[in-house]
């Protein structure tokens, strides 16, 4: 369980999110985090994973994280930023050996390359294992980033825009194997996403910040709806179930 | 692709990539007895091996020229090459910067202000004997440059973009300097100056040589310690962050092993700019960013090149050995071009 309170994350002295507090996360539970750019998300993401200095408690499971230092933290978290570098003259299979050799607490790996391996065959794309990670396309490269954070088996799993430049095939795919690990390892997953219907599709729980404040937070079918489309995007839009039940966002303007 | 056949497509390219800094050594090796063959009185190849492997048995001038003359000039190109490419291999991947480098982040101008002050103004460290003062004193200047540099990147907010900026910032404060203390030298001490920026393995003898070597030895297992970290950190800063690593720290380490490194070296024989540059080119070309293979790759790549460069410079112009400095660009682009026209089979 992850219990965050007074949570507050900002850069230097800027604070993007002032104490902040949610309901515990549970094991085994996809949260979408969903807010207008700049909102936060991925600042709240990066206080969470121990890159920005944050305040408050983060409590996984009763240890506190805030303020532990940044090796055993990442024991337990994997965080996968939004986006990889350019000219990097590594093979996909290489980049997945280096992330688990690379971690200074983790237990030894008898065979990483294997663990790799296996990794990328159950998201889809072992056939791109002995590629150069600079000649994949942007979504092929966003697998890889995946890949590289779900290689080091966390406990808290925190995934910033992950399908942003996927097909809808492995939109869909992507979210569905996020969906499995979760429930099969019990991982706390927050994820951020821009595309509602996908949030309200894939998580139990959807939390909406908008300039650094948190807007809402429940289930896809308590959060979502016209007023909160309104006040926090902007936009006058419906939200409507389609033939098999699942929420769609349909925008029809934007409110000036 | 099935996850056997990837795993055996894996380790072939580790095979692969052991082999060929199997091929860069024995390259070197060849090289380096290549150069001490090379010069005014030719000598045959296998008559070196002999007196390199058994000098006792050899005649004495003959031991004199393989051992005290040839040698020593040959072994530190070899040194030099793999300390300035190991430098600059660090620098660019803790600087993110396919063009920091010793050279370019300002090492050498640096070293220069250091030698230029001992020569023109006799301004240096007062308890060292006189033939090291000058030494002594570019190294001061060349560490110190390299510690500025890293203190600089240490102000809030300076990324490493800023540490690259600073860097060349400095080449340009060093050089001023450098320009000013030539315009009041005398024209003895500027000659001397002059010849000490162009870079020249004639300054080689067995303790300096002995120095450097004790320089990356004490190195090595530093490096191989961070090879992980630093291949982690080609993932991007966050990343590296995420997977645990305290990339500030990573980053001071590498920049004071390539202070020592490139310090020493430059102290030792001037200027010499490219190889820094080129030689962590070359090893990414070949065996890729891995840091296993990659920094090794470097170092090997660099001792080539600066061997092949002294073997150069005694034949550019006959009966005369050209500073090595100016030769390694000239060596070096050639190779650097064909290096890059023929990428992709990096693998
Ligand atoms: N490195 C930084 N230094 C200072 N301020 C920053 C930095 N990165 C982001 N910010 C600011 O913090 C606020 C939140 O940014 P953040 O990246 O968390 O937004 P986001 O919700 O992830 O947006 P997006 O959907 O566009 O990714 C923005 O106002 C942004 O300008
Ligand atoms: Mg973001």
């Amino acid at each position: 369980m992850l219990a965050i309170s007074e949570f507050s994350v900002g850069y230097g002295r800027k604070l993007v999110i002032p104490p902040f507090a949610l309901a515990p996360l549970p094991r085994g539970s996809v949260t979408a985090l969903v807010g207008p750019n700049g909102a936060g998300k991925s600042t709240l993401l990066r206080g969470l994973a121990g890159l920005l200095k944050a305040r408050g408690s983060a409590r996984l499971d009763g240890v506190e994280l805030v303020g532990l230092p940044l090796e055993f933290r990442a024991h337990h978290i994997a965080y996968m930023p939004q986006s990889l570098p350019h000219g990097v003259a590594l093979t996909v299979i290489e980049t997945l050996v280096g992330a688990l050799r690379a971690s200074p607490t983790d237990q030894p790996v008898p065979d990483a390359a294997a663990q790799g391996l296996q990794l990328l065959q159950r998201i889809g794309i072992a056939d791109l294992a002995l590629r150069r990670l600079d000649q994949l396309s942007g979504g092929q490269k966003q697998m890889v980033g995946l890949a590289q954070a779900l290689v080091r088996r966390p406990r808290v799993l925190l995934l910033d825009e992950p399908t942003s430049a996927l097909d809808l095939r492995f939109q869909l795919a992507v979210m569905e194997l996020v969906r499995e690990l979760t429930t099969e390892c019990g991982l706390i997953t927050v994820v951020v996403l821009h595309d509602l219907a996908q949030a309200a599709r894939h998580a139990d729980r959807l939390v909406v910040l908008a300039g650094g404040l948190l807007q809402a937070d429940g289930t896809p079918e308590e959060v979502l709806t016209p007023d909160l489309l309104a006040r926090v995007y902007g936009l006058s839009a419906r939200v409507e179930r389609c033939s098999r039940g699942q929420i769609q966002v349909l925008p029809d303007a934007a409110l000036s | 692709m099935s996850v056997a056949t990837a795993a055996l497509g894996y380790r072939h390219l580790l095979l692969r990539r052991s082999a060929l800094l199997l091929l860069l050594a024995v390259l070197l090796a060849t090289s380096l007895v290549a150069d001490v063959a090379t010069g005014p009185s030719s000598l045959g190849f296998s008559d070196v091996v002999r007196v390199l492997l058994n000098p006792d048995a050899a005649a004495r001038p003959l031991r004199v020229i393989v051992w005290d003359v040839r040698l020593p000039y040959a072994v530190m190109a070899v040194l030099v090459g793999a300390a300035l490419a190991l430098a600059g291999a660090e620098m660019q991947t803790v600087l993110n910067n396919p063009l920091a480098s010793p050279f370019t982040l300002g090492v050498s101008s640096a070293a220069s202000l250091g030698a230029a002050l001992a020569i023109v103004l006799g301004v240096g460290l007062p308890w060292l004997p006189q033939d090291w003062l000058l030494t002594a004193n570019a190294f001061v200047f060349a560490f110190g440059s390299m510690l500025l540099l890293q203190a600089l990147g240490r102000l809030r907010g300076a990324g490493v973009e800023a540490v690259v900026l600073f860097g060349i910032a400095l080449v340009f404060a060093f050089n001023a300097a450098v320009a000013l203390l030539q315009f009041v030298a005398t024209e003895q001490a500027l000659q001397q100056l002059v010849f000490w920026s162009m870079g020249s393995l004639a300054r080689a003898t067995w303790p300096r040589i002995a120095v450097l070597a004790l320089a990356l030895l004490a190195v090595t297992p530093f490096c191989a310690r961070a090879a992980w970290k630093l291949t982690a950190l080609r993932l991007g800063e966050e990343r590296a962050l995420s997977f645990g690593i305290d990339s500030r720290k990573l980053r001071n380490g590498a920049f004071l092993r390539v202070s020592l490194l490139a310090g020493v070296s430059v102290a030792f024989v001037g200027t010499i700019g490219f190889v820094g540059l080129v030689g962590p080119h070359a090893a990414r070309l070949m065996v890729g960013e891995d840091h296993r293979f990659f920094l090794p790759a470097a170092a090997l790549s660099g001792a080539l090149l600066l061997s092949l460069a002294s073997i150069a410079s005694k034949l550019v112009v006959p009966g005369l050995l050209v500073p090595i400095g100016i030769v390694t660009a000239l060596v070096g682009v050639p190779v650097f071009l064909a290096l890059v026209l023929t990428r992709g089979r990096a693998g």
